[in-house]
């Protein structure tokens, strides 16, 4: 299963199916993408702090009959189209990229001991996909009207009566899905079918569990999102009325449509996938975030059983809590009832899993490594992120805070401070394997730090602001309504905050790049790990990652085992 | 990786599963989520709406008729074509036939496209319609990688891994014709 094979029969080609470039590859279009959609984050938040204000930089960039920003301000329709474009660019080619697909498709072969992933082929395909869904939804910005400007969640009728940009967003979203299918059928046969001897179900690490589950959510809710863009595309191109009620007024004036279509229709079809995705985003950063506290506690995980069946129907829930999304929409509280009650269940998995690496820390002689701080943080500001979502689930008070930046804190909180630190310490934690070289711990101490402050600097005060009341919507952060008024400052508090967050990311740039040639030289298992990846060369070998067979002998986690010699006894070693 | 271990044709002990079946059956299973929201889109606007044409009514049974025979018959050509190839007879004639019967219901879809606008029948003219486009052209656009997959049957190397390729093939033909006996049924029938 893991046999190395002789390098010099491997062709040119067969490099760029490794498993190893697909995902250095994803992690370098993910964190461009990332650092596109941080940087529309931040033209944002410019305007929402500074109203009618020339954004600095931009200003000195841009015409002043610019249609999008004359004089280097922003206006309304353009700021909708920037909002558009970031949520799309850090759900569907940041943040799920760089979970599933760099950190995924990387290591996954490597923890369970397999050569590469099931069809390497498919891999280039699914990254190649990936690549053209991004650079054509950016390609908005250069038609006229310019990008999606009808939300990342794209709502009809008016999505369906916006410009260009939305078409190409769309053919963007098919594209998208069918990188996601090649991605999640190979992460599954992968895991299924490229086990190393020995590595049965139940000894195989949290992440690759992670991994599993994601996949399946990829593969089994994206589909239909694709149907519903095929839908939406037929609806602005060839004049369609699947989305477009009967006697829509727009402007004024009455649609000249066929009319007897339902808006909500695409509301269901976008949050069937659109929730579950939500968990792609947070799986991986659980999984990255279990190996580390195993490797950083030196004890097993608490509760690796639980973790796992806890996934598991963790992963089969998010399927039946979509319209919780929808509250607001009138659909009818039977239904509200129905989904109030799957949200509160699908929250007891999610706190079986924090619960269990947070008890995990009990009793463990924990190691305060750079990676481990990342992941400690994660851990509150997880939970932060998942107990706002509890009001959220009761349509009681969803009503009130919907439409509020409580929401945007909310899940801010789960995504960015929550899995981009995860990011941020499996980067650290796995730096040493992939180039054989450690970061600098100092340089990341200065990233931790800020990034951690700066992050909370931004969210925090939108629960503040929501929970006065301030919608999420406004264009100029709420100055024109009155009872906006008493927290209109924090968004200047928040604007500062994000800027600095940009500047708090130099020094893990400069540490990635200046470690990679010049870190300290690590060997194969810098830090003592019992996991299979730590048993390749570091980096691992370019054909098939090992140089010996692999075999497994025991679980994932068997740290400080009583009457060992050493305090981590490697999944690859016989026992004694 | 011709010779990759990993890339399992035969059944892996712990799973029972063959690599590329495997393969088949997850791309299925996405498949199958696809023309579920398709479907579930047509039941919630068919049951919301005041009045709903019958099929026959407005589309072309006869072109329809063709499309549903060319997918049956391709369909059929490459599960005979395992059983000859097992006797060790010639198969190349069966994947041409499954190529050409993947092409005329591309032409039959095609066809009764242009005879619809010919009527004044448009995407744009009910939801009924905009249904029917929308379930053909999706079919049709799978129907024309089905033509290219049989085409690489045809050129492909007959290797090691040809059973599995075909057993692949053949998969994806069979989704492609029962779905089709499925949309007819509820677009042109019922």
């Amino acid at each position: 299963m893991n046999e190395p094979t002789d390098s010099a029969k491997s062709p040119a080609w067969q490099r760029w199916t490794d498993h190893k470039r697909i995902g250095m590859l994803y992690g370098v279009t993910g964190f461009a993408f990332l650092l596109t959609g941080f940087l529309i984050m931040l033209v944002m938040r410019w305007q929402l702090a500074f109203p009618g204000e020339p954004v600095p930089i931009l200003r000195a960039l841009v015409s002043e009959d610019s249609p999008a920003m004359p004089g280097g301000v922003l206006t309304p329709e353009f700021y909708n189209s920037l909002g558009a474009m970031h949520g799309s660019i850090m759900v569907f080619l940041a943040v799920a990229p760089l979970g599933v697909g760099a950190f995924g498709v990387y290591l996954t072969p490597l923890l369970i001991g397999a050569r590469d992933m099931a069809f390497p082929k498919l891999s280039l395909v699914g990254y190649a996909l990936y690549l053209a869904a991004g650079l054509v939804m950016l390609t908005g910005f250069f038609v006229p009207g310019g990008p999606a400007r009808a939300g990342w969640t794209a709502y009809p009728p008016l999505a369906v009566i916006e410009p260009m940009g939305q078409t190409i967003w769309l053919i963007g979203v098919l594209l998208l899905m069918a990188a996601n299918v090649a991605a999640a059928i190979n992460m599954i046969a992968t895991v299924l079918q490229c086990r190393a001897p020995g590595m049965g179900f139940m000894r195989m690490p949290i992440f690759v569990w992670t991994q599993f589950v994601a996949a399946f959510l990829l593969l089994l809710a994206f589909p239909p999102l694709g149907a519903a863009s095929v839908l939406q595309l037929m609806d602005r191109v060839m004049g369609t009325s699947f989305f477009m009620p009967s006697g829509l007024v727009v402007s004024g004036e009455v649609m000249e449509t066929a009319g007897g279509g339902s808006a909500l229709l695409w509301q269901h079809l976008f949050w069937f996938l659109a929730h579950p995705e939500v968990y792609v985003l947070i799986f991986p950063a659980l999984g990255i975030v279990a190996e580390i506290i195993a490797n950083n506690i030196r004890k097993p995980l608490w509760g690796y059983r639980a973790m796992v069946y806890a996934a598991i129907f963790l992963g089969v829930m998010s399927f039946l809590v979509w319209a919780h999304h929808m509250y607001l929409t009138g659909m009818g509280t039977a239904i509200s009832a129905i989904f109030q009650a799957t949200t509160l269940i699908v929250s007891v998995p999610s706190i079986v899993m924090i619960t269990a690496i947070l008890l995990s820390l009990w009793g463990g002689s924990i190691r305060f490594t750079t990676p481990m701080l990342f992941v400690l943080a994660f851990l509150p500001m997880f939970a932060i992120g998942g107990l706002t979502g509890l009001p959220l689930a009761f349509a009681v008070t969803n009503i009130h805070l919907h439409d509020t930046y409580y929401v945007i804190g909310h899940f801010h909180y789960i995504v960015a401070p929550g899995t981009l630190l995860a990011f941020f310490g499996g980067v650290q934690h796995w730096f040493p394997k992939v180039t054989g070289r450690k970061m600098s711990d100092a340089l990341a101490k200065l990233h931790f730090w800020p990034t951690l402050i700066l992050m909370n600097g931004i969210f925090f005060p939108m629960f503040i602001q929501g929970l006065a009341g301030v919608s999420r919507r406004l264009y100029d952060g709420g100055m024109t309504y009155a009872h906006a008024e008493p927290v209109l400052h924090w968004n200047q508090f928040m604007t500062y905050a994000a800027f600095g967050l940009a500047i708090a990311q130099i020094p893990f740039v400069i540490n990635v790049l200046w470690s990679w040639r010049r870190g300290e030289r690590a060997d194969a298992n810098p830090w003592e790990g019992t996991t299979l990846e730590w048993a390749a060369p570091s980096p691992p070998a370019r054909d098939g990652n090992w140089t010996e067979p692999v075999t497994v002998h025991r679980g994932p986690y068997e740290y400080s085992v009583p009457g060992a010699a050493r305090d981590y006894s490697p999944q690859h070693e016989r026992e004694a | 990786m011709a010779d990759a271990p990993h890339y399992r044709i035969e059944p892996r002990p712990d799973t029972g599963l063959r690599t590329p079946h495997l393969g088949l059956g997850l791309f299925l299973a996405a498949q199958v989520m696809f023309y579920a929201a398709l479907l579930s889109a047509y039941v919630l606007l068919r049951t919301a709406a005041e009045a709903w044409p019958r099929g026959a009514d407005l589309l072309n049974m006869p072109l329809g008729a063709v499309g549903v025979l060319s997918l049956a018959f391709g369909s059929y050509a490459l599960a005979t074509a395992r059983q000859r190839l097992n006797a060790g007879k010639p198969v190349t004639p069966l994947f041409t036939g499954s190529a050409l019967s993947g092409a005329a219901f591309v032409g039959a879809v095609i066809g009764e496209h242009i005879w619809l606008r010919g009527q004044g029948r448009t995407p744009d003219a009910n939801t009924f319609l905009g249904i029917y486009y929308a379930f053909s052209a999706v079919h049709a656009a799978q129907a024309i990688a089905a033509v290219l997959l049989a085409v690489w049957l045809i050129a492909g190397a007959r290797d090691e891994r040809f059973h599995a390729r075909l057993t692949v093939v053949a998969g994806f033909w069979h989704f492609l014709a029962g779905m089709w006996v499925a949309v007819f049924m509820l677009l042109y029938v019922f």
